[in-house]
């Protein structure tokens, strides 16, 4: 339950600190919700032009020619753009340049753009789009993994023959010795399906030509900043300084507006050089879920063997990750995944390999969770199926092998310099569900028969790697800049998506400079104005660009003391700054103003702005041999969930969840708990409701009618348990929190579902007909709802 | 996809709504609520969007059309009136529960505030929420054309998925049916995927009424989302009938709805999952419509 602490952290003004550590209100929350913020679609400049993309009409085929005269000759048409007028690259790619920005050889997807027309309203660009006429030639494809790795399977890329995007591998010990050692051997296969991030706003974006040649500014709703303007200036083929990219308010991202909208911006970009107008592109939401990227399908072949005391041996594993046309994001995805499968747990000998495979289906990338919801719901659920073999309560197995300090991960890396939390949070979340009593109550009501409605409880635990790992380069900075009337200006690399990176920073602003929060104004993210800190991923703000702000807001803040210092008659060893005053340690009445001091070294002519810049500890990984230190530091969570399942129509409703999650450091509790309420609701989505359907290709859940999300009717009492064991390299100790919360609970449902009924499902989502039967039909359903769109 | 252009008139009486609708046919359509046609409007006509429409003709400036009244044991709901004014409505409420826990499952508080009953039926949605309710209640419809009035049962509104009977120039001004009485209990149970914004994946409607010493003398039963054509299941009205129901002939009955249903559509892909789940949907609607609360 409720600690001293937790108490103490929920309630607000601080032992050290005045600013972090509060309950800040967001500072963007005024904007937002009286509809003043200006998002991607909002923005019209003059003698704008619409762009609308025509898609391709098959999966898999080869583009013969598009004949776009009679497009052309649309009034109110000013250009119709392909391939052929691409001057810069044709593809681009995070990791492979393999995604075409127009296609021009195939068509990989029924996402892919083929045409773009560009005219002076929708419904002129709308009457062009019919009449482009684009010649194919269907070639056979591929929809699933399986298919994609058959012996002469279809080819999407040429780069890849056996349509393997990557494959990982981890390798600890001997596995065929630990399975000889252990007593008991299980092995189970789990399936997830693909899901949509579902942002509010669909994608938009607006080039404008500048004056200076093969110049332009782009604007929309962008994830990140950076990599759009590397994609465009490659595109249009020029330099990165001729294009600035600057960010709108965002309608919501979850990782899913980065290489769609890298894609988006060269696009219009190419349309706004080619006309010499402003152009705007807004996906509909049909096109947004048909063309966007989606979190991995993953099939997750687990074997696992344990003595009869419940001491995990081995374990090894297989998996298959759906990456779609293009490999997007794949490789790092299925990276994160290979590193942490295994779960939290010590793991002697481990075996695993990870593939990602090309298919004709829609891509997938990044999405909140970054490949760790997908083996979580596999190794969670294979954890409490152990246990019923073991006759062990689910908890007590976890316990037994979970880590603790000083636990060596499957790749090797000893987990010796932070909090190694993981028993405390699944105490924690195990207790504030009532775990045990339940686990024993509802099974002997369940033996009393009768019942339609079964109750069960469950758990799910996991470790998660902060920021990119060894992915890339992991540095960031910031600019904090203050005004001589004390007022303060904020800018970052790392951009607002809507996770409260604005309010952080300048809580983190605020508290280094000793003044008010409301003081601070935190700029919108532009290329043109900082230098280029790596991609907002990885849940990595608050840890990266965090120590950025605050290497910056000191560096102006020993310029501050040493000038108040002067003013005051003492050192500025003896000052302290805060709540919006510099004064003397001890003795409050000698003090200034924050505005005074910053007016007075202002005319001192002091440099009172500075650059911040924060390179990420050191991380390294070894591909050959599948070990490394992966990650500097690690976030542990766990979240139980007690449900009601109703037995004759396979509706399970959660009633209760419990979510525990070590922070490190709550910079801001509130928006905390706001990641967690909104994280468990994405899980209960993903564990319960949600799946893009895919029928060779074609996507048939379209829109918000079939692509079912949780409403807040669903959502249940949400118990957030945040515990902070403070980190050695994050700013105040804080970690990490935006994608934990959103990887636990749809295997905690399974294994609650599984208590209740004795069934257990190992494929996402748990829907009414896989609850009811114990297997999907949603392969052989008919047309319905939005899929006539 | 860009806005359709489309004309949008206001007609303030009803003749002026049949003449321009009559005028234009198929190119014009009626909108109450707006809640169907403005969806439907984002599909693309070839795909089973508004093909061919021009005109919306907007009839909540028509006298008459909005509110719920009583008469001799008559109840109507004017076709205007929202889902939210039904489910609230103290006449309702008394005199046909099942529909006011009908209006009362539609979509979201938004959705009841603008979608109309009148909408509901005309769209002939198989998912519609009001129609197996009013089908229990034997509801009526009047439909008014330049030539009057004419009244017609619920069932016979409709022509299929989507699909309804009204003549080009026919405006749905109301539905009628008689209160039950004190001797009558009603219920209905909706299944959706989840709490709110859920269309009915199946659901069932039932009106039964009992003589003094529990027998059934009246059993009207109407399941939702899964028959091609609304209608009451008899053959389980009859398995109810004459008897002071016990769990054996509840049972029997439920298992006859879901029965029916798969003699009326063939198996289908869902047959595995529907026929159970509407078995026990209807259980629990009969014995909630006997007083009995089961879930
Ligand atoms: C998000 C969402 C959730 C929904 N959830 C549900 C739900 O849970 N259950 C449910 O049953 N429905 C649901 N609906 C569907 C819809 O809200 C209802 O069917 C509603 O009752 C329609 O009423 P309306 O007034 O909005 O109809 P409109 O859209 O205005 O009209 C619907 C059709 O009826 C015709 N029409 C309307 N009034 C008349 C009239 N008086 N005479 C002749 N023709 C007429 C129109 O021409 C049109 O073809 C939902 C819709 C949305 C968008």
């Amino acid at each position: 339950m409720e600690t001293a602490r937790d108490k103490a952290a929920k309630d607000g003004p601080q032992d050290e600190f005045s600013i972090v550590r509060h309950r800040a209100k967001r500072v963007d929350a005024v904007e937002k919700v009286t509809g003043r913020a200006k998002f991607g679609a909002d923005l019209y400049f003059d003698g704008m032009l619409h762009a609308r993309m025509l898609r391709a009409r098959f999966p898999h085929a080869r583009i013969i020619r598009i004949d776009a005269s009679e497009a052309r000759k649309v009034p109110g048409v000013v250009a119709v753009i392909t391939h052929e007028d691409i001057p810069g690259a044709r593809t681009f790619g995070p990791v492979k340049r393999d995604m075409p920005v127009l296609a021009f050889d195939k068509t990989r997807y029924l996402g892919d753009g083929v045409a773009m027309i560009v005219a002076t309203s929708l419904e002129a660009a709308d009457k062009a789009l019919e009449l482009v006429r684009v010649e194919y030639d269907e070639l056979p494809a591929v929809f699933s993994p399986e298919e994609a790795l058959a012996e002469g399977a279809p080819v999407l890329h040429d780069h890849a023959p056996g349509n393997i995007v990557n494959h990982h591998k981890v390798r600890k010990g001997d596995v065929d010795a630990g399975f000889a050692a252990s007593d008991v051997v299980t092995e189970r296969e789990y399936r997830t399906q693909f899901i949509e991030h579902a942002y509010i706003e669909p994608e938009a974006a607006v080039a404008v030509p500048n004056p200076g040649e093969g110049s332009v500014t782009v604007y929309g709703s962008i994830q990140n900043p950076f990599t759009a303007r590397r994609v465009v200036a490659e595109v249009l083929g020029v330099s990165l300084n001729k294009v600035r990219v600057i960010q709108c308010a965002m309608g919501g991202s979850f990782g899913g507006k980065d290489d769609i909208m890298s894609c988006m911006c060269a696009r219009v970009a190419l349309a706004a050089l080619k006309t010499g107008r402003p152009v705007k592109m807004v996906n509909t939401r049909e096109e947004s879920i048909v063309e966007g990227y989606k979190r991995h399908p993953y099939v997750l072949k687990y074997k696992v063997g344990a003595t009869r005391d419940g001491k995990l041996q081995a374990m090894e594993i297989r998996i298959l990750a759906d990456g779609g046309a293009y490999a997007s994001m794949t490789p790092f995805v299925t990276w994160r995944s290979v590193v942490q499968a295994t779960g939290p747990y010590e793991v002697p000998n481990v075996k695993t390999d990870v593939y990602g495979v090309y298919t004709n289906n829609t891509y997938a990338g990044a999405m909140r969770g970054f490949g760790s919801p997908q083996i979580i719901f596999a190794h969670e659920s294979l954890m409490d199926e152990l246990a019923a073999e073991l006759g062990m309560d689910p908890l007590d197995l976890r316990l037994k092998n979970g880590f603790r300090p000083g636990s060596v991960t499957a790749t090797g890396q000893a987990l010796d310099d932070h909090a190694v939390s993981l028993v405390e949070v699944m105490q924690k979340a195990a207790d504030a569900i009532g775990y045990r009593e339940k686990r024993k109550a509802y099974s002997e009501a369940a033996r009393r028969a009768g019942t339609k409605k079964v109750r069960g409880v469950g758990l799910a635990a996991s470790y998660r790697g902060v920021s990119l790992g060894g992915e890339g380069v992991d540095a960031t900075g910031a600019i904090v800049s203050v005004q001589q009337d004390g007022s303060v200006y904020v800018y970052a690399g790392l951009a607002e998506n809507g996770q409260g990176l604005r309010t952080i920073f300048s809580q983190i602003a605020a508290e280094e400079l000793g003044c008010n929060l409301e003081d601070v104004v935190f700029m919108d993210t532009d290329t043109s104005l900082i230098p280029d800190g790596g991609p907002t991923v990885a849940s990595r703000s608050t840890t990266m660009g965090g120590n950025a702000v605050r290497d910056a807001a000191r560096k102006v803040r020993e310029t501050l003391l040493a000038v108040a210092g002067e003013m005051l008659g003492t050192s500025c060893e003896a000052l302290k700054a805060s709540g919006g005053r510099i004064f003397v340690d001890g003795d409050p009445g000698r003090s200034l103003s924050f505005g005074e001091v910053a007016r007075a070294a202002y005319n001192r002519g002091e440099l009172m702005a500075a650059f911040g810049w924060y390179k990420g500890p050191k991380v390294w990984w070894d591909e050959e041999h599948g070990q490394g230190r992966a990650y500097f530091t690690y976030v542990y969570g766990c979240q139980a969930a007690e449900v009601e399942v109703d037995t004759e129509t396979g509706k399970v409703r959660v009633l209760k969840v419990a979510a525990a999650h070590d922070v490190g450091r709550a910079i801001n509790p509130a928006t905390v708990e706001g990641q967690i309420y909104g994280g468990v609701a994405m899980g209960m989505g993903y564990g319960l409701l949600e799946e893009v359907e895919m029928a060779r290709g074609v996507t048939r859940t379209r829109n918000f009618d079939e692509y079912l999300i949780a409403t807040s009717m669903d959502v249940p009492e949400v118990i957030p348990i945040v515990v902070e064991n403070p980190d050695p390299y994050g700013p105040y100790g804080a970690k990490t929190i935006g994608e934990p919360t959103c990887e636990l609970l749809a295997p905690a449902i399974a294994n609650a579902v599984c208590h209740a009924t004795g069934r257990r499902i190992r494929e996402l989502p748990l829907d009414l007909e896989k609850v009811l039967l114990g297997r999907s039909l949603k392969a052989a359903r008919g047309k319905r709802g939005s899929e006539q769109a | 996809m860009s806005p359709r252009k489309l004309g949008y008139v206001v007609p303030e009486t009803l003749r002026e709504a049949s003449e321009f609708l009559r005028e234009h046919a198929e190119h014009a359509r009626v909108i109450a609520g707006g809640t169907d046609v403005l969806v439907q409007l984002r599909r693309r006509p070839e795909r089973g969007g508004a093909d061919g429409l021009r005109w919306l003709v907007d009839i909540s400036r028509i006298p008459g059309l909005a509110g719920v009244s009583s008469a001799s044991g008559t109840i109507r709901i004017g076709a205007l009136t929202t889902h939210e004014e039904i489910a609230r409505n103290p006449i309702i409420r008394k005199g046909a529960p099942l529909l006011a826990e009908a209006c009362a499952s539609v979509g979201s508080p938004q959705i009841r505030a603008r979608g109309t009953i009148g909408g509901n039926i005309m769209n002939a949605s198989p998912a519609a929420d009001t129609i197996p309710a009013l089908v229990a209640l034997s509801a009526r419809v009047r439909l008014s054309d330049l030539g009057g009035t004419r009244d017609i049962l619920i069932t016979d509104i409709f022509e299929g998925p989507y699909r309804n009977s009204a003549q080009p120039g026919e405006v749905l001004v109301g539905v009628y049916f008689d209160a039950l009485p004190p001797t009558c209990r009603s219920a209905f149970v909706k299944l959706g995927r989840r709490e709110a914004l859920a269309i009915a994946r199946l659901s069932c409607a039932v009106v039964i009424e009992r003589d003094g010493a529990g027998r059934v003398v009246r059993a009207a039963i109407a399941p939702g989302a899964c028959l091609p054509m609304p209608a009451q299941v008899s053959s389980a009205e009859e398995i109810l009938a004459g008897k002071v129901p016990d769990e054996a002939t509840v049972d029997a009955a439920a298992r006859e709805v879901a029965e029916e249903m798969v003699r009326r559509t063939g198996v289908r892909w869902s047959t595995d999952y529907k026929k159970p789940a509407l078995e026990a949907i209807a259980r629990r609607a009969i014995w909630r419509a006997l007083g009995v609360n089961v879930e």
